[in-house]
């Protein structure tokens, strides 16, 4: 089979009038009718997730986010742009073939992006979920222990939190990527991957920042782009294979881009010494040794960085699995669902027993 | 927005008399708000739209002003420390009520997303109203024409915040050589000086030898980093986008190339220009006192 005619099926089974004027839902790269010896779902064509597609022997990538650094993955300026040759190049070399769904799977029903965001951050029942999938109720907690559950489900290195993590809050609205919803009088949070910070159609930070000046419990958690849209390229790909069953059907994740890095908190109280905490901030792997790590990063998103020894990477999803992913990559919440009670969910997450609750524990400002 | 104040300023501009001392900066007159704006107008240059974002956005412009007060962005914490300062201009350079639209036009937005700003009855954006009203404040936004100034202050504050006065290339540009040291220690260094939390990011090398930077402050575009990423070791911008600017430093960062790349937010790599603005404005109004207030990192992380 052919990618342009796994580009078919997928038009007709995604069941939404095709829009063929969307400049991201197109072939970005490779003959379309190259044939497909495996398909590799994934959140964004990185560089190293399109090394990592290929050392996997998987040629088709399908991918959510863009190739080629802008949102509309316009090339025109990038002709003699020394990167856009490397990357070309070697995808051609390797006879690889890169699509794109991006518009039509945020129209789609379900929209796989948000099924997968809701269970990253650990909200159980969203299997269907749309791009507007509603507010959920959650057992009230503080929007601090929200942030760090969220944050160790997720396996968000660069999380971002606004709001003051000692506000009780329960009504959580969840949006994909640069979709972060609005933070308004019937939410207490927002969970999003990212937002322009001010000037825009909407200004969540500084919304939550006077709600808070005025004693209101409001907050906005940004997982990054990456890592809110990463998890549901799993689901998505599950799903090419109800109707796709002869293709080798993968999951590879882009890598979160940031750096993990802990020196500004003081990790003590949660990650054993001081000396370990620093270690371990120096123990990330460089991108080669991520790449030889095959199609690495996990099944947690993101976690490019393996860190076999630290108890982040025991938390995440270890790197062994990430080696050699099976075919139906392990679901990425291993934590209980927030509709548990918080003692149950304490009872679920071995590490957080170890953790010190008492007056110790506090979030990091 | 009063745009009839708008049009009477472009009109005193445009009949040349910009240049003369404006009514209201003489000694027998008060000094209200809106004479304090002709005569920053007048300093600047320029054309001022009233559809531009430059302008009044809360308060009278007539009410006598006791102090000014310059912001990144006119949270309610900055306002009520510029009450306890005894200012009550505020020039803010983001906008004040949580959207590009600015409180213009607080139509009700669709419930959780859309454009425009929030309902005309939101509580937050009530109090904010209230709290303006109560207290005599007036709000200026103070944007293009600030960042227009051929001096470009916002490039020369962020970089004395971050004690690279000194270390400037060329007049003309955003670029420092700073004495070199890896890219994680350049990075801690910036976090220290700027006293930030989790709105700093990074991608690229953290080992990489940083020694030629250049500054960013605000929003990078993806054409302006693929111009320059090449040439330099560092960029430390404010923000961009995620997929667009990040994914091409990491895929930089895949192809081996020892760079790092920095954001540090875009309200935080505001604020230093800011200050320099009220350092200009004690210079330009002198019969009140300027201060800048700050807004600091708005974001945090949990230790978990």
């Amino acid at each position: 089979m052919t990618a342009r005619e796994v580009v078919e099926l997928i038009r007709k089974n995604q069941g939404i009038p095709w829009n063929d004027r969307s400049t991201r839902d197109t072939f970005m790269l490779g003959n379309p009718d190259t044939a497909v010896k495996g398909i590799a779902t994934t959140m964004m064509t990185t560089f190293s997730m399109l090394k990592r597609a290929n050392q996997a022997g998987l040629n088709m990538v399908i991918t959510h986010e863009d190739t080629f650094w802008n949102d509309r993955d316009d090339t025109s300026d990038l002709a003699e742009n020394p990167l856009y040759k490397l990357k070309t190049e070697y995808a051609l070399k390797n006879g690889m073939v890169v699509w794109r769904d991006h518009d039509h799977m945020h129209a789609m029903t379900p929209d796989y992006t948000v099924v997968g965001e809701l269970r990253s951050v650990g909200v159980q029942g969203g299997e269907h979920a749309t791009m507007r999938p509603g507010i959920w109720t959650i057992p009230e907690t503080t929007l601090g222990e929200l942030a760090a559950r969220v944050k160790r489900s997720s396996c968000a290195r660069a999380l971002r939190c606004v709001g003051d993590p000692k506000a009780e809050v329960s009504r959580i609205l969840v949006g994909p990527g640069y979709a972060t919803p609005r933070v308004t009088p019937e939410v207490d949070v927002v969970i999003g991957g990212e937002q322009q910070e001010a000037d825009g159609a909407f200004d969540n930070v500084e919304y939550v920042m006077d709600a808070v000046s005025l004693g209101m419990a409001k907050g906005v958690i940004m997982l990054g782009h990456v890592i809110s849209e990463q998890a549901g390229m799993e689901d998505f790909g599950n799903w090419l294979r109800t109707f796709l069953p002869g293709i080798p059907i993968r999951f590879v994740p882009a890598e979160e881009p940031y750096w993990w890095e802990a020196p500004y908190s003081s990790r003590r109280a949660f990650m054993g010494s001081s000396r370990e905490a620093r270690r371990a901030g120096r123990r990330l792997p460089s991108a080669a040794a991520a790449d030889s790590a095959a199609a690495a990063a996990a099944s947690c998103p993101g976690s490019r960085a393996a860190m076999p020894k630290s108890r982040d990477a025991a938390v995440c999803a270890s790197a062994k699995d990430a080696a050699s992913p099976s075919t139906r990559p392990a679901r990425i919440s291993t934590t209980a669902s927030f509709s548990t009670s918080p003692t149950i969910w304490l009872r679920l997450a071995p590490r957080a027993i170890r953790m010190p609750i008492s007056l110790r524990r506090r979030i990091v400002l | 927005m009063p745009r009839a104040h708008m049009s009477r300023r472009r009109f005193a501009l445009m009949a040349g008399t910009a240049g003369v001392a404006p009514r209201g900066l003489t000694a027998e007159e008060p000094l209200t708000a809106e004479a304090i704006v002709r005569r920053i107008q007048a300093e600047l240059g320029g054309d001022w739209p009233p559809a531009g974002p430059d302008c009044f956005k809360a308060g009278d412009p007539s009410a006598v002003v006791k102090g000014i007060a310059t912001t990144a962005m006119a949270t309610l914490d900055v306002l009520r420390q510029a009450v306890k300062a005894n200012t009550n201009l505020i020039l803010t350079y983001e906008p004040t009520f949580y959207s590009r639209a600015d409180g213009r036009t607080p139509a009700a937005p669709t419930p959780g997303r859309g454009p425009g700003g929030p309902a005309a009855d939101d509580p937050v954006f009530k109090a904010k109203r209230e709290f303006i009203e109560k207290n005599g404040l007036v709000v200026f936004r103070l944007r293009d024409h600030w960042q227009a100034r051929k001096e470009n202050d916002m490039v020369t504050g962020l970089a004395a915040a971050l004690g690279w006065s000194a270390h400037r290339v060329t007049p003309d540009d955003a670029l420092y050589e700073i004495p070199p040291a890896t890219a994680e220690a350049t990075v801690a260094s910036i976090r220290a000086r700027l006293n930030l939390r989790a709105g700093l990011r990074t991608v690229g090398d953290r080992h990489a030898a940083i020694r030629r930077v250049l500054l960013f402050p605000g929003s990078m575009t993806p054409p302006t980093m693929w111009q320059r990423y090449s040439e330099v070791d560092m960029i430390v911008a404010g923000e961009v986008r995620e997929w667009e600017n990040s994914h091409y430093a990491a895929d930089l960062f895949t192809a081996g190339e020892k760079r790092a790349f920095v954001t540090i937010g875009r309200v935080v790599s505001e604020e230093p220009g800011m200050r320099v603005c009220a350092d200009w404005l004690e210079t330009v109004v002198k019969q009140v006192p300027a201060k800048w207030i700050a807004v600091g990192d708005p974001y945090w992380s949990p230790a978990a």
